[in-house]
């Protein structure tokens, strides 16, 4: 089984060079990009917007609560069958959330699936040097997000996944969300739009009544009225658990 | 305690005194509403004085628990026998101490109450003991929970400035839950109060007060003086302009 997956690595391996080759032999035969060409252009040249999968591995026992809600959001925005949650719990494997239909779930890490070019993937990790741009979309079909926790300063589970050797780009300075880290990578990727061009807001104070407020620890998209973007349902799941006892 | 030291020395060593009394009394008696000590040297013993909330917790069935205390103060500092008097004072209104409410708000979570309802409660008693401002924040990150912090306020509060450090009461606590542990902060506002007894003496330095005019006192009219005749001066030599 092993040697199984090993020939079949070294198989993508050699397809992978074959297909890097073709793209250079490609690049120098294409045309020069007319001078007002927008960045949109220029990242998807030939076919229409690409649409990557989003793998993200979750670490809890369950998905329940904000996890449940942040997927939902994901799943909303990157349409049917291109968020994959993988390592997941035999429990949540057996019987996925009615809510998360269309997610493909499973108990496997990324490198046991099969069908996945491990070279196309490219893993979001705080501790890498190049930024996400608009040109990964031509190299990468995947990008893996690890360790989702919610830890403030983050515990970097990340390390786990960067030691299999995948390609990595970072997404900022401010630790996200994992909704906000996947729909900023749909933004970068599939739009086409620069990693720091796009509006955030860090570390929000969101009011949730008369007298109390909430400050979320983490970089969101910024909406026009200077609100951050958050899941929804996450203002009124937010407003239930202080009504919850702590012990 | 006998030997001579350096008055640098001195001065050290009393704050490292202070500082793991403190430390030693807040774990101690922090269910019954430690809000700080005071040490007082006098030549004949050292006295020190807790103000707590439940001061009968403190002093125990007929003063044991604090004879207890002054044994273990008076062994672990090396005091002779006699020489230092642990006394317990009630703090006069214990919704001004931030160290109180945040103990307060520690039990309640430890106890199983609502996040919500205990701050809230705790806000709204601050408030009536006629606090100016009050601003609770409940910190950290619960098993299976985003890290958040939940803030909690009430009235006015100053954040910069010398005022600040006049007129604000600032404790931190941290409550060791089952899932994972959150860190409190209590910041009390205290009203300007001039006697100095339940808050400081000084004004917010923004504060004017305009007094009333004063009524004018009448202006005596001038009476016009009798005529005088001038009479000559003779001019003598000295007389010089």
């Amino acid at each position: 089984m092993k040697a199984l997956r090993e020939k079949n690595r070294a198989a993508q391996l050699a397809q992978m060079q074959r297909s890097q080759q073709a793209q250079q032999t490609q690049a120098a035969e294409q045309p020069q990009p007319e001078p007002a060409a927008s960045a949109e252009q220029a990242a998807a040249p030939q076919t229409p917007a690409k649409r990557f999968k989003y793998v993200v591995e979750h670490l809890e026992e369950e998905i329940e609560g904000w996890s449940e809600l942040e997927y939902r959001n994901m799943l909303a925005n990157v349409g049917h069958g291109n968020l994959w949650l993988s390592h997941v719990s035999e429990s949540v494997a057996r019987n996925p959330p009615a809510s998360l239909a269309g997610a493909v779930v499973s108990t496997n890490s990324i490198q046991t699936w099969e069908g996945v070019d491990l070279s196309r993937v490219l893993l979001a990790d705080p501790a890498a040097t190049q930024p996400l741009s608009p040109e990964d979309a031509g190299n990468y079909d995947y990008i893996l997000f690890g360790g989702i926790l919610g830890d403030d300063p983050p515990r970097d589970r990340t390390k786990e996944l960067r030691v299999m050797g995948f390609a990595t780009r970072h997404l900022g300075k401010e630790q996200m969300t994992t909704d906000t880290a996947v729909l900023v990578s749909q933004i970068v990727l599939e739009k086409g739009v620069p990693l720091d061009q796009i509006d955030y807001v860090d570390r929000p104070e969101i009011k949730l009544g008369r007298r109390e407020t909430v400050i979320m620890p983490f970089r969101y998209i910024r909406l026009p009225d200077g609100q951050p973007r958050l899941p929804p349902g996450m203002l009124e799941h937010l407003k239930r658990s202080n009504d919850l006892s702590l012990n | 305690m006998a030997a001579i030291i350096s008055k640098k020395r001195k001065f050290v060593a009393d704050g490292v005194f202070y500082a793991e009394l403190n430390e030693f009394l807040q774990r101690e008696l922090a269910e019954d509403g430690y809000a700080g000590v005071e040490v007082r040297v006098t030549p004949a013993r050292t006295e020190i004085i807790i103000r707590a909330t439940r001061t009968q917790n403190v002093l125990g069935e007929k003063g044991r628990r604090i004879r207890e205390l002054t044994s273990i103060v008076q062994k672990r500092f090396n005091f002779p026998e006699n020489t230092v008097e642990l006394y317990a004072e009630r703090v006069n209104n214990r919704g001004l101490s931030a160290v109180a409410q945040a103990e307060s708000i520690r039990y309640k979570l430890l106890g199983g109450l609502a996040v919500r309802r205990a701050c809230y409660g705790v806000v709204r008693f601050v408030m009536e003991s006629g606090a100016k401002g009050c601003e609770v924040v409940i910190s950290g990150k619960l098993r299976a929970a985003r890290a958040k912090s939940m803030k909690f306020v009430d009235g006015f509060m100053i954040h910069s400035g010398q005022p600040s450090k006049d007129y604000i009461d600032f404790a931190v606590r941290h409550v060791l839950l089952r899932q994972g542990v959150l860190g409190i902060k209590v910041k009390i506002m205290q009203e300007w109060d001039p006697s100095g007894k339940t808050g400081p003496k000084k004004p917010l330095p923004d504060l004017v007060t305009i007094l009333e005019p004063k009524d004018d006192e009448p202006v005596p009219v001038p009476i016009p003086a009798a005529a005088v005749p001038v009479t000559a001066v003779p001019v003598t030599a000295e007389a010089v302009l």
